[in-house]
């Protein structure tokens, strides 16, 4: 879906982007994360066609973004962090004018209008000019653009900022029923805890080079210590046992849970079996490293 | 717990690479159809754009567009009203009354009139007048003097003139003097004749015809050998009041009556002997048809308006006619100072030899004799006075700054169209693209499948759509004071209005130039595609520039041409489009107007210097490139 090679993108002294590779294909949530001004948004601009890169080259749908980026263009929804509106318009007739940019028929359009709307879920101030929404009511207006036209890739730069919690878990389906159909969603936010609940995989760029890419379970593995938290019915047996069959960094009961850190993720699976196997009932095992901690490790904790 | 980290990446080569299973997978989807949206798209789209910002401009434009065009409306039409003042000119009664308007201006103080002495001489004395002893602040260029002389009026031109007064009688003459700026001066002398000898006895026809019947192409004799005077008759002046006046000298005369009398002519003896004492007989003369014919016919003539000295006029008649029979002959009778000039044909074209007011009829007759009475067969043109080069470059002399001012009714026109369209277009154009620019929305724009181009074609839009519905009404309102032709004012609009297109077109490239450049714009155009857009602004003037003399060589009418002709040296000089523009007229019309290569000097020196400083400021810019 998304081919990229080498990508170089230079701002006077800054170099934005810095030979970014990237291969995004269907079906997936690709998240795309970064500190400020890491090159996220310019990496997006670039992949749509909104800008030149200054090296490399990238491609959408086997299409040259260079060549030919109203093309590429065409064939994607792109939602900015840098959205503005026609604040004297209404949604209806933001979006209906964004219908026939896509030259889409009256009929299709109002099709188009009326499923986007229920899903951001915008019909109780379609009517009521922007400038009065509030800051969620126009993120929804803008993910609503997005979800109109029938594209196989939508590039969703904060997409969730100032939306509730409710809607953004309607959307969050909503994508992930999207992917499954093959399309692809490449995905940038600065929650991280909540990109875990939809993105398939992680790139982290840094200083405008990517500097991880994988799956959650690849990036913590690799970057993280195999650290879990585990409700027990013993905790004090329950230590004992992991404590004298099992490589561990680390075990302490924590407000009567225990809390272990292994020498290896693999050996997770070692220490559910030992407790069946010594009769203790384990409630809950869960893994404590989040996505925030393996970017900050990979960034180092340097954020300017 | 950190200590026993492993070590963050140092570089790529610790990323996994891109997972090979994708591929494998993206084959259980079903196929992309990736669509193109086609040549046509960038129009619409472009209208998408141009009737969302029609749209938002109604909404909170209108009120304040219909204000300004009122506005504008009135400004303009006081100063119109103000001008028509200042040029209006009464030529004496140069056509049933009526005051001819031309574009003239008034300085303060009129002209001193002085027609000399009053004097008393014997009759047959030849008696300069002399209006040498008038004054003007400027310069006087006309003088005219009129009395009536027996049973008609004498007018007669120039400083000094010399006429014979051979009867007898008190005359009143008035002296009219007008200076160069229109002013009027008047002043009267009194001639009085005296008997030239002692005798007072005056002449008779003892017998005269009182009644003639002729037919129409008949030739009448009129003879009055059996005059009488106690010392001998040596004058005989008739005048036959035909369809135009004529007089005949001798004792014997003949007149063709070329036309039936519709009640009757009359012809006017004068005997006059040596003394000065004469006497008037009146003859009527019924001139009948060649058959009975009660349509008389209709004639209707154009009107020339004003002229230039040097120019022809053509004078034309086909809208006559005639109900029951055909136009048998066409007979022009322009007068001008006493004098008439004759010519036939339907159409007819004369040049005038000096200033002032022609006076035209136009004297139709059909198959039967019968010929037209009306109104509608005169007219009447001003050619522009001596030392006036031109009637729409007439220097205004007196302005308030006591400054000279060339007044050119088409450039006041030109003007009003280009500054209402300025403000009007130019205003909603400004408005639509600052709009965008300001508030970022054009960023909003391309997040669609939206290009440079088509945000530009919407701009264009503005002034190519909205134009005639501002430019033309204001203009067409504010030059119906002047009473010029619809037709004129409609060319004079439309050439005002092309520009005013090339210019807004021009500012749209313009602008979005300056966005890209300012905004560090998300397209940024390459080296060849920056030519593309100079040279096509260049050649898209170029053809409107074109297009304009095409327009003006069709219609002739030349409101173009005039305008280059004297505006050409300070337009040409920064106008390569203009260049253009001849260049085609010469190859495509085979004029003759040459090219003037020196004028792309200005435009070459204005991109280079462009570059070079577009180079110095945004550097990246090029770098990227």
């Amino acid at each position: 879906m998304i081919e990229a090679n080498g990508l170089s993108k230079d701002y006077r002294e800054v170099r934005a982007l810095n030979d970014v590779s990237l291969r995004v294909g269907r079906g997936e949530i690709f998240g795309f994360f970064g500190p400020n001004g890491a090159g996220k948004t310019t990496c997006i601009k670039v992949l749509c066609g909104l800008t030149n890169a200054t090296g490399g080259d990238a491609s959408i749908m086997g299409i040259d973004v260079r060549r030919s980026p109203v093309h590429v263009r065409d064939n994607i929804a792109i939602l900015s962090e840098e959205s503005r509106f026609y604040e004297e318009m209404t949604p209806r007739r933001y979006l209906n004018m964004f219908g026939k940019f896509m030259l889409m028929s009256r009929s299709e359009r109002l099709s188009a209008l009326n499923r986007a709307s229920d899903l951001a879920d915008i019909r109780s101030f379609m009517d009521r000019r922007i400038a009065h929404l509030s800051m969620g009511q126009r993120q929804r207006v803008s993910l609503a653009r997005v979800l109109m036209p029938d594209v196989p890739l939508i590039f969703l730069d904060e997409p969730f900022e100032g939306v509730d919690i409710i809607h953004r878990r309607k959307l969050r389906e909503h994508f992930r029923e999207y992917v499954s159909k093959g399309n692809t969603v490449f995905f940038t936010s600065h929650n991280l805890i909540e990109a875990e609940y939809i993105v398939d995989r992680f790139a982290f760029i840094h200083q405008g080079k990517l500097i991880a890419v994988g799956t959650a379970e690849e990036l913590k593995e690799k970057y993280l210590t195999p650290s879990f938290m585990l409700h027990v019915s013993d905790p004090q047996r329950a230590k004992n046992v992991l404590d004298d069959n099992i490589r561990l960094q680390s075990i302490k009961i924590v407000e009567g849970s225990l809390s272990v850190v292994l020498s290896r993720r693999s050996d997770a699976s070692q220490v559910a079996k030992l407790l069946v196997q010594e009769g203790i009932d384990l409630y809950e095992m869960k893994s404590v490293g989040t996505m925030e901690e393996v970017f900050e490790r990979t960034t180092r904790g340097d954020i300017s | 717990m950190s200590s026993d980290l492993p070590p963050p990446p140092e570089d790529d080569s610790e990323l996994p690479p891109p997972p090979a299973e994708i591929a494998e997978q993206s084959r259980h989807y079903p196929k992309i159809e990736v669509h193109k949206s086609g040549p046509f798209a960038t129009v619409r789209r472009a209208f998408v754009i141009f009737e969302k910002d029609i749209r938002t401009m109604a909404k909170h434009g209108l009120v304040s567009s219909v204000i300004l065009f009122v506005f504008l409306v009135i400004i303009f039409s006081i100063m119109g009203f103000a001008m028509k003042q200042a040029m209006s000119f009464d030529i004496g009664d140069m056509m049933d009354g009526d005051e001819i308007d031309v574009p003239w201006a008034t300085e303060g103080n009129p002209p001193t009139a002085d027609a000399g002495n009053d004097r008393t001489v014997p009759a047959g004395t030849t008696v300069r007048l002399d209006a040498s002893g008038s004054h003007d602040d400027d310069r006087i260029v006309h003088c005219q003097w009129s009395f009536w002389e027996v049973d008609y009026n004498v007018d007669l031109f120039g400083e000094r003139v010399d006429y014979t007064f051979n009867y007898v009688g008190t005359y009143e003459i008035r002296l009219t003097v007008v200076d160069y700026s229109n002013n009027q001066g008047e002043d009267n002398v009194t001639i009085t004749v005296t008997h030239a000898t002692s005798d007072t006895e005056v002449p008779s026809w003892p017998d005269p015809p009182w009644n003639i019947d002729a037919e129409v192409d008949e030739t009448v004799d009129f003879v009055a050998a059996n005059s009488t005077d106690n010392v001998g008759v040596v004058n005989w002046t008739w005048v036959v009041h035909d369809v135009v006046e004529t007089k005949l000298y001798g004792e014997e005369v003949s007149h063709r009556f070329r036309y039936a009398s519709h009640g009757g002519f009359g012809v006017t003896l004068t005997l006059r002997d040596a003394s000065g004492n004469y006497n008037n007989y009146w003859i009527g003369v019924n001139v009948y048809p060649l058959y009975e014919d009660y349509d008389w016919p209709w004639a209707e003539v154009n009107e020339p308006g004003l002229v230039v000295l040097g120019d022809t006029v053509t004078l034309d008649g086909s809208g006559s006619g005639d109900d029951s029979s055909q136009i048998d002959s066409y007979t022009w009778y322009i007068s001008h100072n006493s004098t008439y000039t004759v010519l036939t044909g339907q159409t007819a074209e004369f040049t005038p030899s000096e200033w002032g007011w022609y006076e035209v009829m136009l004297i139709v007759r059909d198959e039967a004799g019968n010929y037209n009475d009306e109104w509608n067969a005169r007219t009447g043109f001003i050619v522009a006075p001596l030392g006036v080069e031109e009637v729409n470059a007439i220097t205004w002399k007196s302005t308030p700054f006591g400054m000279d001012v060339s007044f050119n009714l088409l450039t006041y026109a030109y003007g009003v169209a280009l500054l209402s369209s300025v403000i009007f277009v130019g205003g909603l154009f400004a408005k639509g693209f600052s709009h965008e620019i300001q508030k970022g929305t054009i960023k909003v724009l391309f997040f669609g499948p939206i290009s440079v181009t088509t945000t530009i074609f919407s701009k264009i839009l503005y002034p190519i759509v909205v134009g005639p519905f501002l430019i033309f009404p204001l203009v067409m309102a504010v030059m119906a004071t002047f009473e010029q032709s619809p037709g004129e004012i409609f060319v004079i609009t439309l050439v005002a209005y092309l520009l005013v297109v090339l210019t807004m077109v021009a500012a749209a490239y313009g602008s979005c130039l300056i966005y890209i450049v300012s905004k560090r714009m998300v397209l940024k155009p390459p080296a060849l595609s920056r030519m593309f857009l100079y040279f096509s602004l260049i050649g898209t003037l170029t053809v409107f520039e074109w297009l304009s003399f095409v327009l003006d060589e069709w219609l002739k009418v030349n409101t173009y041409g005039d305008m280059y002709d004297k505006y050409a040296g300070g337009i040409a000089l920064f106008s390569p489009f203009h260049q253009g523009g001849i260049y085609l007229s010469s190859r495509i019309m085979e004029t003759t107007q040459g090219l003037d290569w020196g004028v792309f000097l200005i435009p070459v020196l204005l991109i280079v210097l462009g570059v070079l400083v577009s180079r110095k400021l945004y550097p990246d810019l090029f770098s990227r490139e």
